[in-house]
């Protein structure tokens, strides 16, 4: 049922108690006129009305409850959107680096072609150890951006620990709304991946200098103690 | 000197070991979790360790070699993608001598490292 349905059943129910709830007291009334005051009816009616309030304190709190698994539901597919927006650039600039990386390796590797063509020595060994340093570089560069891996690894992790929350929210609401005849659902009780939820390959500078800090301030306060 | 290299990620292991050997440490053995070093700390001099892990994370693996004798002077960096400030005071609350937020290159590292080790000459 969607959130729309759901919102409009519950006016329609509390409008309908409402309705109820005037049609008792009228009904009480119309026992007052007629002189049936304390009689199995009045009791009746009383029952009635306070059942007709009990009702209504459930229908406050269903609705209380709905708008509550509403905002945390969107804040969480908020926030999942966000990670997997995250994990898509982070797995577009890891590829970007180590195709750019890549490139100036092979341009090295021709550079080096060309020194061995060339048949003179001297400069050209200096220079093509020059260049040998300049791949192992890139190629290292290449081996690092392959952190992104990692981090984006914790990133999905953390969505899918948000997608299990919200599978079991809607679990316990179904349940709520069905009286409890809800189908069994198959709630995945595997155990997820350890993940950050601070796990990011964005600015590594300062989020080392932050470390760096602490540890500095820990260290000064250590020295001069 | 002989690291240990903590890590539940093999591509991690990896590239914390081959960022070692570029600045100039090539003795290194490995562990995928808290509970695999803690079996192998006694053969090692240096630990570099990740944070999140199953069985055993970095920061259990940190106050378990801190709380025993034979191992609570062993010079140890956390390498972590947490970099929240609470996580930070966490990690030195355990007892880590130094903290490495990844993504990582090889020079912050070799820093850490010999700032570690000037420290505990000093």
């Amino acid at each position: 049922m969607s959130n729309s349905r759901i919102a409009e059943v519950l006016y329609d129910s509390e409008t309908m108690l409402r309705l109820v709830d005037s049609e008792l007291e009228e009904l009480r009334d119309d026992g007052r006129d007629t002189g049936l005051r304390g009689n199995n009816v009045g009791v009746l009616l009383a029952m009635m009305q306070r059942a007709t309030s009990e009702i209504a304190q459930v229908l406050c709190t269903l609705h209380t409850s709905r708008e509550a698994l509403q905002g945390v539901t969107l804040q969480e597919i908020h926030d999942s959107t966000a990670k997997l927006g995250e994990v898509c650039s982070a797995t577009e600039l890891a590829a970007t680096r180590m195709m750019d990386g890549l490139e100036r390796a092979h341009a090295y590797v021709d550079r080096l072609d060309e020194i061995d063509a060339s048949g003179s020595f001297d400069d050209s060994i200096v220079e093509a150890a020059a260049v040998r340093a300049k791949v192992r570089d890139e190629l290292f560069a290449v081996m690092g951006s392959l952190q992104f891996q990692d981090i984006t690894s914790q990133q999905l992790g953390h969505v899918a620990q948000m997608l299990r929350d919200i599978e079991r929210r809607l679990h316990a609401t179904s349940s709520l709304l069905s009286g409890g005849r809800a189908e069994a659902a198959v709630i995945a009780n595997e155990q997820l991946p350890t993940f950050s939820e601070s796990a990011s390959t964005r600015n590594s500078f300062e989020r080392q200098a932050t470390a760096d800090a602490l540890f500095w301030c820990d260290h000064s306060g250590k020295t001069t103690q | 000197m002989r690291f240990l290299v903590v890590d539940d990620s093999a591509t991690m292991r990896r590239i914390v070991v081959n960022s070692l050997q570029r600045v100039g440490f090539s003795d290194v053995v490995e562990a995928s979790d808290g509970a695999e070093a803690l079996e192998k700390i006694a053969t090692v001099d240096f630990v570099i360790t990740d944070w999140n892990m199953p069985k055993v994370s970095g920061a259990e693996l940190t106050r378990a070699i801190r709380s025993c004798d034979e191992t609570k002077s062993m010079p140890l960096i956390m390498v972590t993608a947490r970099s929240v400030r609470d996580d930070i005071l966490t990690a030195m609350e355990a007892g880590v001598d130094s903290y490495v937020v990844k993504p990582f290159t090889p020079q912050v590292l070799r820093e850490k490292i010999d700032a570690v080790l000037a420290t505990r000459a000093a």
